[in-house]
């Protein structure tokens, strides 16, 4: 076993393989510092289980903020249900205002969690494991918030139950299957269920690790959580297959979600929504934006909680190869919308797409391009990639512009149609932006509540990865 | 009358799979391996059938997706017609996206549920061995005590020749 020696005494001065050549940087482990199994559990549970002592106060900080702003947003939405959604800022001529814009882009932020946990799972990107669960919950988390935004503009919440399909004493009258927005009801209750399973499915191990190492309470009620998980392997055969179909499955419904939701604009005649282009141009924007969210959500993460050796550069560097990847796709999506705005010869269509740039609303259109397609390119140089105050501030910036992206297609496009004297602006009101600061209230009182109470790094994962990640380790040899 | 069983841990998932196939070889059932991760190759060197939980997920797919297939045309041509503009009543294009969902959404809770069926996992559910640090960074492997006569000291000791670090005998409170 010379070469296995030679190459252990090789790995720890610089990456050579066994036979002498340098190794391929994405052959290296993607966890540094050569932990042990143990040390693995350590790091990552004794947050969770409050062995790491209290949270710091950043923590508390952030959580008291966030669910001040939960707070404002639970008031406005009683106060929008008890007097109904003329509160809001819609009116005749622009029906689907801030609400649906801020639908749309939570469901697009939740994009990256099924992708980074289902799509980089199935296509063996290892890095994956190390963000594959916070990405994951944050899918749920944003998609818990979108999902308030329907609800809030039916006006009457509470007849939500009117869209299931079951014999009723309305008449029975059914609902029409024909409709994007029933579709659309079932993608997202799809999209949700799935991935909360998925995400669960991976805790359970987890949870496992956790128990046995509890006493007295804590013990019991990760006994309860973990399903009385034992690490069996008769029961990881059968896991193993199960997480390979859920991913499996779970591969075209993220591809799908964004797809149905943008049929919601394009199956209308409205100029600007009325593209063929816009699934895979929904798609690749949720992407975008949903890696700049991880990024947003890692980055101050792996440093307060101390993860950065299982969050490395390396990780950031491919989710801003995503992101650039990602960015390039929807920039692609929005000339292509201005070129067939011309080519099609439609002068509703012209007037719309001269209309973003000079209309009253042009300056939204300058964020939403600027930050969408133009910011990302610097992304191109590997110094940006790896300076991460720089990526931090991108990654800011894109979820700015892919807020603005979804606003001005939806406002944008009903503010000027077809008959000039309706056309109208549409003026946020307070509810308005109370809905929308309790959306993000939600979000990260959750994110925060999930990152003190859950494992943030799926450890039974990245164990594997740690044991079979180093090729110039020697398993079991000497 | 619970059965007595002898486990031997190990601290590389390597050396579990290769005392695994060893103790095979000298013809000893191996009962079950207790591992903190899934351990690549350690079912084919424990002989375990591939999950059938495949056939399940695709049973339930189908029978989601036409379920709901059988939904929508009921709804659309029997119970509820409504004539748009002439257009037939059985638009399948676009009962496309429910019929795909549906199927997504049964495979997935069908194939869950299945999985915690067959691994009898509940909430609750309690451990039946205490195997310490098993879910944690130990590797272990429990074969029957009373598989042959004095089984118990010959397993003990071809474990331990295999390397394992310790070995232990157990009662655990159901059979594992």
């Amino acid at each position: 076993m010379q070469s296995s020696a030679a190459s252990v005494a090789g790995a720890a001065s610089r990456p050579v393989a066994a036979h002498g050549h340098e190794v391929d940087p994405s052959d290296l482990p993607w966890v540094e510092g050569h932990k042990t199994l143990g040390q693995v559990t350590r790091e990552i549970a004794d947050y969770p289980m409050g062995r790491a002592g209290m949270p710091g106060a950043w923590w508390w900080i952030g959580l008291a903020i966030s669910a001040t702003a939960l707070g404002i947003g639970g008031v406005c939405i009683l106060y929008l249900m008890f007097v109904g959604i003329g509160t809001l800022g819609l009116s005749k001529t622009i029906g689907w205002g801030f609400c649906i814009t801020n639908f749309v882009f939570w469901v697009g932020i939740g994009h990256a969690g099924t992708l980074i946990s289902a799509i980089l799972y199935l296509l063996r990107q290892r890095w994956r494991t190390s963000v594959n669960r916070s990405a994951e919950a944050m899918t749920l988390i944003a998609v818990m918030c979108a999902g308030l935004f329907p609800l809030m503009h039916m006006g009457r919440p509470w007849f939500f139950f009117f869209l299931a399909p079951y014999p009723n004493t309305r008449g029975s009258l059914w609902m029409n299957f024909r409709s994007p927005l029933v579709w659309d009801m079932l993608a997202i209750s799809t999209y949700f269920t799935v991935s909360l399973v998925f995400w669960y499915l991976g805790l359970i191990p987890d949870w496992a690790t956790m128990r046995d190492r509890a006493h007295g309470l804590r013990k019991r009620i990760y006994g309860l959580l973990s399903f009385g998980w034992t690490g069996s392997a008769r029961h990881w055969k059968h896991y193993e297959l199960v997480y390979l179909i859920l991913a499996g499955i779970a591969t075209p419904l993220v591809l799908s979600v964004h797809s149905v939701v943008s049929g919601d604009f394009a199956t209308s005649l409205v100029p600007g929504w009325h593209a063929t282009i816009f699934p895979p141009y929904f798609v690749a924007g949720a992407i975008f934006s949903g890696f700049a969210m991880v990024l947003t959500l890692m980055l101050v993460a792996r440093k307060t909680m101390h993860f950065e050796e299982y969050i490395t550069l390396r990780h950031i560097d491919m989710m801003t190869k995503v992101m650039l990847f990602t960015s390039m796709a929807v920039g692609l999506a929005y000339l292509s919308e201005f070129y067939i705005a011309w080519y099609s010869g439609d002068r509703y269509e012209q007037q719309h797409f001269l209309n973003r740039f000079l209309g009253p609303y042009g300056w939204w259109a300058f964020i939403m391009y600027g930050c969408n397609m133009g910011i990302p390119q610097v992304l191109w140089f590997k110094a940006v990639r790896r300076n991460l105050l720089v990526v931090f501030l991108i990654s800011l910036t894109s979820n700015l512009g892919m807020w603005f992206e979804r606003w001005v297609i939806f406002v944008s496009s009903l503010q000027a149609d077809f008959l000039p004297s309706s056309w109208q602006f549409y003026h946020p009101t307070l509810i308005d932006y109370g809905v929308m600061l309790g959306s993000f209230g939600l979000f990260f009182t959750m994110f925060l509540l999930f990152a003190r109470f859950v494992p943030m790094i799926a450890i039974a994962e990245i164990k594997h990865e740690v044991a079979h990640g180093d090729p110039n380790a020697h398993h079991g040899e000497a | 009358m619970s059965r007595r069983y002898v486990v031997g841990y190990f601290e590389e998932d390597g050396r579990l799979i290769r005392a695994v196939k060893e103790l095979r070889d000298q013809g000893w059932a191996v009962a079950d391996c207790f591992t903190p991760y899934p351990v690549p190759g350690l079912d084919e060197a424990m002989g375990l059938e591939h999950s059938y939980l495949g056939w399940v997920a695709f049973v339930a797919a189908m029978v989601g997706a036409f379920g709901m297939l059988a939904l929508e045309l009921f709804v659309a041509v029997y119970a509820w017609p409504v004539n748009i503009g002439g257009r037939p009543n059985a638009s399948i294009p676009a009962f496309i996206p429910p019929f795909f969902e549906a199927g997504v959404l049964n495979c997935a809770l069908t194939t869950v549920g299945a999985l915690l069926a067959v691994c009898k996992l509940y909430p609750g559910r309690e451990v039946p061995a205490d195997l310490p640090r098993t879910t944690d960074d130990r590797f272990a492997v429990v074969l029957d005590a009373d598989q042959a006569p004095g089984a118990a000291d010959r397993i003990t000791a071809a474990l331990k020749r295999v390397g394992a670090l310790e070995v232990t005998e157990q009662t655990p409170r159901e059979a594992l």
